[in-house]
């Protein structure tokens, strides 16, 4: 197991080598950090006036200003974030669905974005999602030194997280790296998971067997995290209506990812572990060339 | 248990497993591992989302299927089962004899009836029908459905016939109710031989009796005054005793004692005759013997014969020829000579007028040219006149020509002798005849010939042809023209109205006793008597029952297929299964449209 995920990692790590984690512009307002965001933020270096709009922190009007003019105005100053990077690897058993490169992606997916941190000058913190959310062994070193990373929860993962929130390094970019195929509200763990942090990156890693469903007629489906059964009959309109509630699925996970300033990436692991591209957490502005 | 005529067919019964092997490798799921079924909830779970019509449905389908197959595979073996008991039919042959009325009030037709009764009523029958086993087997009623209406039929079985032929009947019978029918055959002797036909049934409620009959009994008028041959028959293995009595008088008059009542002592099976001669004219002589276990036969009516006399005038004028014609006719009886309302009219003359319209006319031609002719003689044997009349060595004279009116009757090769023309029932007859070239003048043929003449004349003269029948024979009476029915009132006193066709009246003789018929303003008597030796023989009579209709050889006929049956349904699981399919195809269709 160790062996396989070495291998996985180093290609992983090749992988990130070209890139550099950078920090995405949803990121949320308000935080401070050692690194200056996008935003106007906390931090001492002055941007500009604007004109005062309820709900702005009292802290920052110009009260200098105003007895000037009169007119209440508030002083921007550049936001300041945070260079931590948690990497939040999904545990569950799906992650390691049999006859599919998951698990594979996924492990080289955190490998490549703990390198990319590195290269930006963040500092990364490997998690694992299992019965509850716990930190690699050694998981804020490099990646090829990381502790051994199992996928034998059986359960929730999202219910897994939102029971025993982990204590993440305030105002650090938090990515989380899951098939996000379970159960429950998307809303509750993306604002668990953006509370406290300048940045959330939500990393969908789905097999292909995940997209497009087994061959027609009966099957017997095993759930392979519950090992429940069900037995169906699969033919082009039950494809389509699995189609379909996918998307549906993902739409929700958006939608939460857009209401908690999350960015929400979908890749297949198959075709990550082909070739390694990355371009399209490129493009969503989660890693710069 | 059903019987199969192709029983190799029922291998198509391997169809079956192959049916079940075809359902488990299609049902069979392949197991896949998914990631999460999440996205899979709304699919219908085979056994569970949907349970009670997913579940119905395959194995219903399935069941269809097996069905389908095992009723087709029935149907090609040719099943056959047992018809039920209420598929059957009966007919019921009954001795119409006699002989069956043997015992008097315990008569041996009283316990057949009792038998035939409980037999009814203890089982079912599709139909019932009653042959009348007699001198011919005659049909009782129509077929019966319910036991009280056949229970009503048996009412008319009366045992009046002389003589029961039961094979006859028999035959009848299963023609009558075909190949599913049974045969009861109600009697009073035991079968002749073993019952072959297992469908077949013979009851037999006689009882070995003494019993005296009168088995021969004649009157005939001879020379002015009626005689009369009685015989007496001990027709049983022992000997014993009698009493003869002897009366006259008609049922109008008051019957007189002929002589004293005479005791008769015969011995084991003696017969013993009995000849009396009664003066003309006397009515009806009864003789009756004393009472024993059948009665039918103690009782004879003789009357007195009543032939019509035949009125015939001669118009003959070659004297020789006339000479030759009243010998002949003066030797037979019921004959007249006079010319007053003559009936049957001989002339050698033709020119002479005929004033009686319903005299017949017998011609005799006399021709010059003539030839003695010595065969060869052909004779119309279907005709009256031909009756006993045989022509071999007889020289026979008569004219040359080959012409002559009528239907030839007698010929001598081509040339035709006798004649006869029918008009409308009255009859012209020719006669050719040369008595100075012949010798048939000479041979018995020449009254022959005069006494078919006469009897046939006499037969279509108004009146009975015979007045004292035998039990079962057939009265003819001829009635005078323009007489349409006859009254007829049997020995019970029961009177019927009975048509006549061409003037004449045919009656069968059923019941023993005296006829009295009335035809327009004429009366006329005719006697029927049960006088049949084999009937009146109680000895060899007796009871037992043979034959059983349980047999496996009678069972064979009472199987009927049931292919078709298998078939329709068949065909109707079939037209389900094509139904369920259309039905479950539609609503997949409708969903994924949905």
């Amino acid at each position: 197991m160790l062996e396989a995920q070495r291998q996985f990692i180093l290609a992983g790590e090749r992988a990130g080598q070209r890139y550099g984690l950078t920090v995405p512009r949803t990121t949320s307002a308000n935080l401070s950090g050692g690194q200056l965001g996008q935003r106007a933020g906390s931090s001492l270096e002055f941007r500009e006036h604007r004109d005062y709009q309820p709900g702005d922190d009292l802290r920052r009007i110009d009260w200098n200003a105003f007895a000037r003019s009169d007119k209440l105005t508030v002083k921007l100053y550049r936001e300041e974030i945070s260079p931590h990077v948690d990497l939040l690897l999904d545990g569950s058993r799906s992650m390691a669905l049999a006859e599919s490169a998951k698990w594979a992606a996924s492990v080289g997916l955190a490998a490549a974005l703990a390198v990319a941190a590195d290269n930006a000058g963040y500092v990364a913190q490997a998690w694992l999602i299992g019965e509850r959310c716990e930190p690699v062994l050694n998981g804020s070193g490099k990646p090829s030194a990381w502790g051994e990373l199992r996928c034998d929860f059986a359960g929730n993962p999202g219910e897994a997280f939102t029971r025993v929130p982990p204590r993440f390094r305030r105002q650090g970019m938090r990515v989380l790296l899951s098939d996000l195929l379970w159960l429950g509200d998307p809303l509750v763990m993306v604002q668990q998971l953006a509370q406290g942090a300048s940045s959330v990156v939500v990393v969908q890693v789905l097999a292909e067997a995940d997209i497009h469903p087994p061959e027609r007629g009966r099957v017997r489906l095993v759930d392979s995290e519950t090992e429940e059964q069900r037995e169906i009959f699969i033919d082009d309109a039950a494809l389509r209506r699995y189609e379909e509630a996918l998307a549906r699925h993902q739409q929700n996970w958006q939608r939460a990812c857009r209401q908690a300033g999350a960015v929400m990436v979908s890749l297949i692991a198959e075709e990550l572990v082909a070739n390694w591209n990355l371009a399209a957490l490129v493009k969503a502005d989660v890693l710069k060339v | 248990m059903p019987v199969f005529t192709f029983p190799l067919a029922l291998l198509a019964l391997l169809a079956v497993p192959a049916l079940v092997a075809i359902y488990w490798l299609r049902s069979r799921a392949r197991e896949r591992r998914v990631s999460s079924l999440l996205l899979w909830r709304e699919e219908r779970q085979r056994w569970d989302g949907g349970r009670r019509l997913e579940r119905l449905q395959t194995p219903l389908l399935f069941f269809l299927e097996l069905l389908a197959i095992l009723l087709l595979a029935l149907a090609a073996a040719g099943p056959m089962l047992r018809a039920g008991d209420a598929g059957k039919p009966l007919v019921v042959v009954l001795d119409d004899s006699f002989s069956m009325l043997a015992g008097n009030e315990d008569s041996v037709r009283q316990r057949a009836l009792q038998a035939i009764e409980t037999e009814l009523r203890d089982n079912r029958y599709e139909s019932i029908r009653l042959v009348l086993a007699g001198e011919a087997p005659q049909l009782l009623g129509e077929a019966a459905t319910q036991t009280e209406q056949a229970l009503k039929l048996l009412a008319q079985w009366h045992c009046g016939a002389p003589e029961a032929k039961l094979e006859d009947a028999i035959a009848f019978a299963f023609e009558l109710g075909g190949n599913r029918a049974r045969v009861l055959v109600v009697t009073d002797h035991p079968p002749t031989q073993d019952l072959s036909d297992s469908r077949l049934q013979w009851w037999a409620f006689g009882s070995a009796r003494q019993n005296f009959a009168l088995v021969s009994a004649t009157r005939s008028r001879y020379d002015n005054e009626d005689r009369v041959l009685l015989e007496v028959a001990n027709l049983s293995p022992q000997a014993g005793t009698t009493t003869m009595t002897l009366s006259v008088g008609d049922a109008n008059d008051q019957k007189r004692a002929l002589r004293e009542p005479q005791m008769l002592a015969l011995g084991a099976r003696e017969t013993r005759r009995f000849t009396l001669t009664l003066p003309a004219n006397t009515s009806a002589l009864g003789v009756q013997l004393s009472d024993d276990a059948l009665r039918a036969d103690n009782q004879v009516v003789l009357l007195p014969e009543t032939k019509p006399t035949v009125r015939v005038a001669l118009r003959v004028r070659d004297a020789a020829l006339r000479g030759l014609l009243e010998k002949a006719l003066q030797s037979l009886p019921h004959v007249r000579l006079t010319p007053d309302k003559p009936e049957l009219i001989i002339a050698d003359d033709t020119s002479e007028s005929v004033n009686a319209p319903d005299a017949w006319t017998l011609q005799l031609l006399v021709e010059s040219d003539a030839a003695s002719y010595l065969g060869p003689f052909v004779l119309d044997r279907a005709h009256p006149l031909s009756e006993g009349v045989s022509l071999g060595g007889v020289v026979w004279g008569a004219g040359k020509s080959t012409g002559l009116p009528g239907t030839p009757v007698i010929t001598a090769g081509n040339i035709p002798l006798l004649t006869d023309t029918d008009r409308a029932g009255r009859h012209e007859l020719r006669l050719r005849f040369r008595s100075d070239l012949s010798t048939l003048q000479q041979t018995p043929n020449w009254p022959v010939l005069w006494w078919n003449l006469l009897d046939w004349r006499a037969s279509v003269a108004p009146g009975l042809r015979q007045v004292n029948l035998h039990l079962g024979g057939e009265a003819v009476l001829t009635t005078e023209t323009g007489v349409r029915d006859v009254q007829v009132r049997d020995p019970r006193g029961a009177e019927r109205q009975l048509p006549v066709q061409g003037n004449t009246l045919l009656l069968r003789a059923e019941l023993a006793g005296v006829y009295q018929l009335r035809a327009g303003s004429q009366q006329y008597a005719f006697a029927a008597n049960a006088l049949r030796r084999e009937e009146s023989d109680l000895s060899r009579t007796t009871s037992g029952r043979w034959g059983n209709w349980a047999t496996a050889t009678a069972l064979q006929w009472e199987y009927r297929g049931i292919a078709w049956v298998l078939l329709l349904l068949a065909l109707a699981v079939l037209a389900v299964h094509a139904w369920l399919t259309a039905r479950n195809a539609g609503r997949a269709l409708a969903k994924e449209n949905a």
